[in-house]
């Protein structure tokens, strides 16, 4: 059961690891990203981020969605960790049922030409696109950086971008 | 409700109030206490942690240093309020601790030292076995 899909591009950290995971009280992080998947020591250190009851899976983006996909992860609760909103698009329209898209630290880290939708989220055009596209598929999807911070919709922040 | 003072020598406090804003957000039900560094009175700012305590508010303070003069100020007003005083706190302590829902007992603190003593390691990567993002062993 995937109890939030979040996108957080700095995926497992302090945040994740200490506030999330017990207020989401997850028993796996499923972490579906290329570079990381690729990178032993990148691995490495986001699995140190993580509690030792806490089990984690690292796996490309085409591959993690075979494992949410898979009818024995309707058992464990699960967090998904992505960087962008283009890989929470992708996951969206490849896996049924996820509880709550979080959309949480955004953007930061990405150069260019930046739209502010709010102090942890900074979208490029092309992300504001996927966001909206995201929006269709999954309506309740919010801004909310920890568990205690309001809760935005994403598409009461996208209808004020149009002003 | 849980009360926690975090008391230290210098700002280290609100240091820690700042790292705690980031990773859960309010901060309302602790108070900080920067000892030594500008006009607050050190003394004041305890009793008044105390006397705000309602009869059945759980209490939990931390200081920097156990053989700290911080330290020895709030361990001898906790005798009668009944207040838990964890000396040489970590980040992880204060996080385990600010939020835990069970009540606040002797053994849950017990139990929660010794997993964030843990967190305190000398970090060498080279000895983390590499293992295999299996499928398997992560639904089993």
């Amino acid at each position: 059961m995937i109890v939030a899909l979040r996108v957080d591009e700095r995926l497992i950290h302090g945040q994740i690891a200490m506030t999330w995971s017990k207020e989401l009280k997850i028993k796996g992080i499923v972490v579906p990203n290329d570079e990381a998947a690729a990178n032993e020591m990148q691995k490495m250190a986001l699995k140190m981020a993580v509690p030792s009851d806490i089990k984690v899976l690292i796996k490309p983006v085409n591959e993690a969605i075979k494992v949410l996909n898979n009818p024995k992860a309707a058992a464990m609760r699960m967090l998904v960790l992505v960087k962008t909103i283009k890989d929470a698009l992708t996951i969206v329209q490849n896996v049924p049922d996820i509880q709550y898209v979080n959309i949480g630290n955004v953007g930061k880290s990405v150069s260019g030409d930046k739209t502010e939708l709010s102090s942890f989220v900074l979208l490029t055009d092309e992300e504001i696109e996927n966001l909206k596209k995201l929006v269709e598929l999954e309506p309740k999807t919010a801004l909310q950086v920890v568990p205690s911070a309001e809760k935005k919709l994403a598409v009461d922040v996208l209808a004020q971008l149009k002003k | 409700m849980k009360k926690i003072l975090v008391a230290t020598h210098g700002q280290f406090a609100d240091g820690v109030k700042s790292s705690l804003s980031i990773l859960v957000g309010k901060t309302d039900s602790i108070t900080f206490l920067n000892a030594y560094v500008n006009k607050e009175d050190v003394d004041e700012t305890i009793d008044r942690f105390f006397a705000d305590a309602a009869e059945d508010d759980e209490l939990i303070i931390f200081t920097d240093l156990l053989g700290g003069s911080v330290n020895q100020k709030v361990t001898l007003r906790a005798q009668k309020h009944h207040a838990f005083i964890i000396a040489g706190f970590n980040l992880p302590i204060i996080l385990e601790v600010l939020l835990a829902s069970a009540p606040i007992t002797k053994e849950l603190l017990n139990q929660k030292l010794e997993e964030c003593r843990k967190a305190m390691v000398l970090v060498e990567p080279e000895k983390l076995a590499t293992v295999e993002d299996s499928e398997e062993d992560f639904l089993s």
